[in-house]
């Protein structure tokens, strides 16, 4: 689904070139849970702003399903990858239906009838329908962070990133997270995130990546069985 | 005896002054259309975001001179000098409505500006991923942010410009300033005619002060000021 080729980032940081991501190469399966692990600084969350082309000045390349996301339109890329921010970046000057509903009128051209059904049969989805015309500051980080999931999805991608995205639950909302993004998998939708939360990426992930100081470290795909303990990925697992 | 005459001096000026209230009020109506289209402009265009190298520079020359020079000397460049330099004449309406509205533009440009630059970037990276446009992103999502961050400055400003306006009265424009100095003119008697100017300024600017606190009040009760972000 998602090939990462060789894929190097360099950011200037006060006139610094800093060196981001180095020679990452790897493929993300469809339909498949995927979670990049790592130290902070490691360069997980710059890898997936790469795949969101947020950070467009990478070498290298990233095909989705063989195509290159530099040279799709905005709408194209919108419609092709969702991302979930890890402070979730909803509009605070918008209500809920309004958030979800907004980028399909804006992007898709769409009636406003059209748009509010897809909008509110999302949020339906994600237990979030009766808060529809709550304002984000209104909500909890969990409810804020569904409401962050659902206007992703508004457009349907096909591939839903998500940065670090229970830094701000509790555990029992991180629980509910693991079952939404299961079963959005079931949809067919591909999911890739980054976390620091080893018990959420235990009972979420298909395949695990090592990320650190820029290159991946290790991988492991859960399906194959359990981690090796010595292995770097098996260190980190049991150690947080 | 004195409120008596006082009273009946008001009451007999009411004609002229709401004549010259009417003035003042077209004159600052003109100001605050220039002063909000080209501030706005001019504000979006300079935040970090938006910045382009040469435009830039010469809009942060604009506003140093706007801001760095009294808008008195403002006025008489352009009602005196200007006519000179390119060969028209204005009229101390135009001649006023242009410095006012030019002049709040440099200052309402700098309030966009800091609004602007407030807003998390994490807002413009949300409407890159979604595939908004840069209209879209700028008139959707982070103006209206803009206007509700700036609006007690933004009014503070409007404010201050409807005041501006009694400098018009120097260059001979009949608004409410220049009728009151011509009606003391005549009758002598400073502190009635000057207090019931006081008076017609403090209820124009007391409709823009309530308008400001009602449109606050309607973005605490959506909730948008508790936001952290």
């Amino acid at each position: 689904m998602i090939h990462s080729k060789n894929l190097f980032l360099i950011l200037q940081q006060k006139k610094i070139h800093k060196k981001i991501l180095h020679d990452i190469s790897c493929h993300i399966k469809k339909a498949k849970i995927t979670t990049f692990i790592g130290n902070s600084g490691g360069g997980k969350t710059s890898l997936l702003k790469c795949m969101a082309t947020l950070y467009k000045d990478y070498q290298g390349d990233i095909l989705v399903d063989g195509i290159d996301l530099k040279i799709l339109s905005p709408k194209e890329r919108a419609q092709l990858i969702g991302f979930v921010f890890q402070q979730f970046n909803l509009f605070p000057h918008m209500t809920v239906k309004q958030n979800c509903m907004h980028p399909i009128l804006s992007v898709l051209n769409v009636s406003k009838t059209i748009a509010e059904e897809k909008a509110l049969e999302i949020l339906d989805m994600l237990g979030m329908r009766e808060h529809q015309n709550s304002y984000p500051a209104q909500l909890s980080g969990g409810q804020q962070q569904r409401v962050a999931i659902a206007r992703a999805l508004a457009l349907g991608p096909q591939v839903l990133l998500l940065d670090e995205p229970t830094s701000a639950l509790d555990p029992q909302s991180s629980k509910s997270l693991q079952d939404i993004l299961k079963n959005l998998c079931k949809t067919g939708i591909t999911i890739v995130l980054s976390s620091h939360d080893m018990t959420f990426v235990r009972g979420v992930s298909d395949e695990v990546y090592f990320v650190e100081a820029g290159v991946i470290a290790d991988a492991h795909d859960l399906a194959q069985g359990a981690v090796n303990s010595e292995s770097k990925i098996g260190l980190f697992l049991n150690h947080n | 005896m004195q409120t008596h005459k006082s009273l009946q001096l008001i009451i007999d000026s009411l004609p002229l002054l709401f004549q010259g209230a009417c003035m003042t009020i077209q004159v600052a109506l003109g100001g605050i259309a220039i002063g909000l289209v080209f501030g706005i402009l001019v504000g979006i265009i300079q935040s970090k975001k938006l910045k382009i190298f040469g435009l830039s520079q010469v809009l942060d020359f604009y506003i140093l001179v706007m801001r760095g020079t009294p808008i008195y000397v403002q006025l008489l460049l352009v009602y005196y000098a200007l006519p000179d330099i390119l060969g028209i004449n204005l009229s101390p309406f135009a001649a006023g409505v242009i410095t006012i509205g030019f002049n709040s533009v440099a200052y309402i440009a700098e309030t966009v500006r800091g609004g602007m630059n407030a807003i998390f970037d994490g807002q413009w990276d949300a409407c890159y991923v979604l595939g908004y446009s840069l209209p879209a992103t700028l008139y959707h999502i982070i103006v209206p942010q803009v206007i509700r961050a700036i609006l007690p400055g933004l009014m503070n400003e409007l404010i201050v410009l409807v005041k501006e306006t009694s400098i018009i009265s120097t260059i001979g424009l009949l608004e409410l300033t220049k009728i009151g100095t011509n009606i003391n003119a005549r009758a002598l008697d400073p502190i009635t005619i000057y207090l019931a100017i006081a008076l017609f300024y403090l209820f124009m600017t007391s409709i823009l002060a309530l308008g400001a606190r009602f449109l606050e009040t309607r973005f605490l009760e959506k909730g948008y000021a508790h936001d952290t972000q």
